[in-house]
């Protein structure tokens, strides 16, 4: 059952012009995405900085508007909510965020930030419940009751993410965005985090889409993978398919840049990072967005842009696969 | 056999904090031979970047380094700043994490690198600036020449953390430190910058000590590893055996807890139980005591000593024995 | 903290003290005209030329200045919050333009928007009143703007907006109580400035008037005295200097309390 779905979503931001009466410029993100996803399903979204990643994220959840396209909720456009149905809505559609500590309000309690929500998605709840409903969260979560008198700045990394997860899951969410969620965190956290995010998804069937730079880790977590490179999605693949043999240039460029703790694979792989780096997004190229940096370019590359080619459950836009 | 670079000795460094005294590193002994790559790999917490601070002099002003530092016959440890002042910058060298606050942003970035040679081999300005261009060439810095007369904020992270590596190599130091010089960092960016500096490093015969909490990372550059954790030395030795076979708990479960493209997709992580340990008074025992599977008695209530296991290896537990 | 002590003895005196004098600031006892310090009459501090006890007019007059001090700093402050506040999560325009209001007001000269708002008002010691506010919640304003600013680009700003929370309450729950610190450190600098505006208005002749007492109109009445007798000066000034300092040292207290570096 689909959950979430968009249709040639476009994101971008007006930058203010330089002046008091010039016309702002148009800085686009994110172009033409499609995705959807089902319930108790992981879409992991992985690229580098600059891909539009967190971006796309926040406009699933319409934090930020689309400037085309459409995102749809169970069926519905979210484009045509009104406000107060929008922000109802909010308890289904979540979001944890990379700075695990900078996500809570440095003066409120735990307790008050996790109840917070609640007085907007279930205004008929007493103080009682909502503070029973908090209560639970921090169970869910593996955190103790007594965390509910403690204050943001007393937490470490691991404990904030795991207290923004439970201010997440108040609501009882069916979708949570989880935007580089643990590249903050000590690795032997990272793992405990991510093992949570799992077992909550098993529990409640939970649809989530996965934000990150570490393709060890979405590999772990996702059903499907997207690869994003300078706002367009490059590669779209099932899990498994997608980690036994990537199709695009950019895909296989990520994997071999992804450092092991396995020295010999490391020696071997050394002197072979790929040269140069990606324009910016104020200048994006006319062609491929991989051209200058892509090991097979052709002239072709440059001039023309690939589309979104399927290959079988894949897909992938170059001009050079084969399937 | 050529004589060791820096010999450490109980090297400590503890902050007072509110009345307090916090213990970061603790008793910390280790050598660095020559042109060898030494990786210190750690948690938050574990004081891996404070026993550079406190090599390099840096460290804040309620921190106190106690110890013993050998550097080309000098104790860095006990040196007045003006004696430092001669080491650093000319023999010892540092890059650091954050590529965006690491460079003046009011001075041009010729003129940054060019200082270095001026102030510490007295080379005139023409001089140190033609050295300056080709080392951003030697960096792989497109058009060095024009680059030279720019800016910091106009390099993106990547090119800014290679001009770092161009200023701090550029005057020849025999040792160079490095802290985290690539988290910051995408990671085909840091794939690239890690080659570089074992490709200068091992041309210029600069040894480097390494400190990261990445893993993969370490497998990549290190000639030989050192796990902290608490501020003591957990395990020790050279990469490839470390990484095959670690005998300590901790690096047996840091290890396990990294996920790998290479790992067959289980559904959850390796995890080590509980949080990193982070500064505070000095336990009697061993500071991973409390998150270790394989714990037994005498671990809360005596320290293990750092014995040979092996060939220039050493690991701290009671379960582990001599060679 | 022995500021914050020797403030509240002050207040309490100017508050509390004058019911301890069988007689007022106003009553001119014409058998005592001009009398010197004299701990042992019933006049400690001795009385002015029109034979007012001094001791009870500086009282008094504290009271009138501390009440405007304080008031128009809760005043003034409250106000710089809310506009700052908003101001600094909205941006863009509606910045713009509030910050460009911002900066039309400070240009008039301090005096003179003073004056005119006070005639605008109806004169009268309401007027001097919001007048004095009226100037002053700017600098707040401007400060709180610039803490909002940074504070609306916080992660946990976008999760209070993904708890669907309107901006109004993001606004008043969120971003207000986090300029706090700040204002309160700034606040506690206020109610000198008031105090000394109205003195110096006072001072000018366009304050309080006479016969009420002010520390202001006090201390101008005793400059022209200055010459002849010094203790007209002495007691108004000698208590307002040390109201002044003692706000200052509160107000470093506080910057540390609320430092969050210090967290």
């Amino acid at each position: 059952m689909t959950l979430l779905q968009t249709r040639n979503l476009d994101v971008g931001y007006r930058i203010a012009g330089s002046g008091l009466l010039s016309r702002p410029r148009h800085l686009a993100i994110v172009h033409n995405v499609n995705l959807s996803l089902a319930a108790g399903r992981t879409l992991g979204i992985v690229g580098e900085s600059g891909c539009g990643k967190s971006t796309l994220g926040r406009a699933l959840l319409r934090l930020i508007a689309p400037t085309a396209g459409q995102v749809l909720w169970d069926g519905a456009d979210m484009a045509a909510m009104s406000a107060q149905t929008l922000r109802r809505r909010r308890s289904d559609l979540q979001i944890i965020f990379q700075d695990p500590v900078a996500a809570l309000d440095p003066r409120m309690t735990l307790g008050r930030i996790l109840s917070r929500p609640l007085v907007t998605f279930e205004p008929g709840l007493s103080r009682a419940n909502r503070a029973a409903r908090a209560a639970e969260a921090l169970h869910q979560v593996g955190l103790s009751a007594d965390f509910a008198a403690r204050y943001p700045h007393e937490l470490s990394g691991g404990q904030a993410q795991r207290i923004g997860i439970a201010r997440a899951l108040i609501g009882k969410p069916r979708l949570i965005v989880c935007d580089e969620p643990v590249s903050a965190l000590d690795v032997s956290i990272q793992a405990q985090v991510v093992n949570l995010l799992m077992d909550l998804q098993d529990s409640m069937g939970l649809a989530l889409v996965f934000i990150s730079h570490n393709l060890s880790v979405v590999r772990h977590i996702s059903h499907e993978v997207m690869v994003m490179c300078l706002g367009r999605v490059v590669e779209h693949a099932p899990r498994d398919a997608f980690y036994a043999r990537p199709l695009h240039p950019y895909s296989r460029a990520l994997m071999q840049a992804v450092p092991e703790p396995d020295p010999a694979r490391e020696r071997s792989r050394a002197g072979q990072s790929l040269p140069g780096e990606l324009p910016s997004a104020l200048n994006p190229p006319a062609g491929c967005v991989f051209a200058s940096r892509c090991p097979g370019v052709q002239p072709r590359c440059r001039t023309e842009r690939p589309e979104l080619r399927s290959f079988g459950t894949r897909h992938a836009a170059c001009h050079f696969i084969e399937a | 056999m050529t004589a060791n670079l820096l010999e450490v000795r109980d090297l400590s460094v503890s902050f007072r904090l509110a009345g307090a005294e916090m213990t970061a590193v603790d008793g910390v002994s280790f050598d660095v031979r020559p042109g060898e790559v030494l990786g210190i790999v750690g948690e938050s917490g574990s004081g891996k970047s404070q026993i550079l601070f406190s090599l390099m002099g840096l460290l804040a002003a309620n921190g106190t380094a106690r110890g013993q530092a050998m550097f080309q016959g000098q104790n860095l440890l006990a040196l007045a700043p003006r004696a430092l002042d001669r080491v650093r910058g000319v023999s010892l060298s540092m890059i650091f994490q954050d590529p965006m606050t690491s460079l003046n942003p009011y001075k041009r970035v010729g003129d940054q690198l060019a200082e270095g040679l001026r102030v510490h081999k007295g080379m005139t300005r023409a001089v140190a600036r033609a050295a300056a261009v080709r080392m951003l060439d030697r960096v792989r810095i497109p058009d060095a020449a024009i680059r030279a007369g720019r800016y910091p904020h106009e390099f993106s992270g990547g090119m800014r953390q290679r001009v770092m590596i161009a200023m701090s190599l550029l005057v020849r130091p025999a040792l160079l430190l490095a802290d985290e010089p690539t988290t910051a960092l995408d990671v085909t960016i840091q794939a690239q910058v890690l080659d570089l500096l074992a490709d200068l490093g091992r041309e210029i015969g600069t040894a480097i000590i390494l400190v990261t909490h990445d893993l993969g990372v370490v497998a990549r550059l290190c000639d030989r590893v050192i796990v902290l954790y608490g501020g003591r030395i957990m395990e020790e030795g050279p990469a490839d055996p470390l990484f095959t076979d670690p005998r300590h708990p901790y690096a047996r479960g840091l290890l396990q807890a990294t996920p790998r493209l290479t790992d067959p997709p289980t559904r959850r992580l390796n995890t080590i139980a509980g949080t990193p340990r982070s500064g505070g008074a000095t336990l009697p025992g061993c500071p991973f005591a409390p998150r270790c599977p394989s714990r037994i008695s005498v671990c809360d209530t005596t320290r293990p000593a750092l014995t040979e296991t092996g060939p220039q290896r050493r690991v701290a537990c009671h379960l582990v024995g001599g060679p | 903290m022995v500021s914050l002590c020797v403030l509240c003895l002050i207040v309490l005196a100017c508050f509390l003290g004058p019911f301890g004098f069988p007689f007022t600031g106003e009553d001119a006892d014409f058998d005592a005209i001009g009398a010197p310090i004299d701990f042992t009459s019933p006049h400690p501090f001795g009385t002015d030329e029109f034979g007012r006890d001094l001791l009870v007019r500086v009282l008094e007059g504290g009271q009138v200045s501390l009440t405007i001090g304080f008031l128009g700093a809760l005043v003034a402050g409250g106000i710089g919050v809310v506009y700052g506040a908003v101001a600094g999560y909205a941006g863009g325009r509606l910045d713009s333009l509030m910050m460009r209001v911002v900066e039309v007001l400070y240009g008039f000269p301090y005096v003179i928007l003073v004056i005119l708002l006070s005639l605008l008002l109806g004169g009268g010691n309401v007027a001097l009143f919001a007048a004095i506010v009226f100037t002053l919640w700017l600098t707040p304003a401007v400060i709180v703007r610039a803490h909002a600013q940074s504070l609306a680009k916080r992660e946990f700003i976008e999760a209070a907006r993904a708890g669907g929370m309107t901006h109004r309450q993001i606004v008043l729950e969120h971003i207000v109580p986090n300029c706090a610190g700040v204002v309160i450190v700034y606040g506690s600098l206020l109610v000198p400035e008031v105090i000394l505006s109205e003195s110096f208005l006072s001072f000018l002749g366009i304050g309080i008037k006479e016969p009420q007492a002010s520390w202001g109109n006090l201390i101008q009445a005793g400059t022209s005295e200055m010459e002849t007798d010094l203790r007209l000066l002495l007691l108004p000034g000698g208590l307002l200097a040390a109201v002044l300092f003692c706000l200052n040292f509160i107000a470093d207290g506080l910057r540390d309390a609320f430092d969050p570096n210090d967290r």
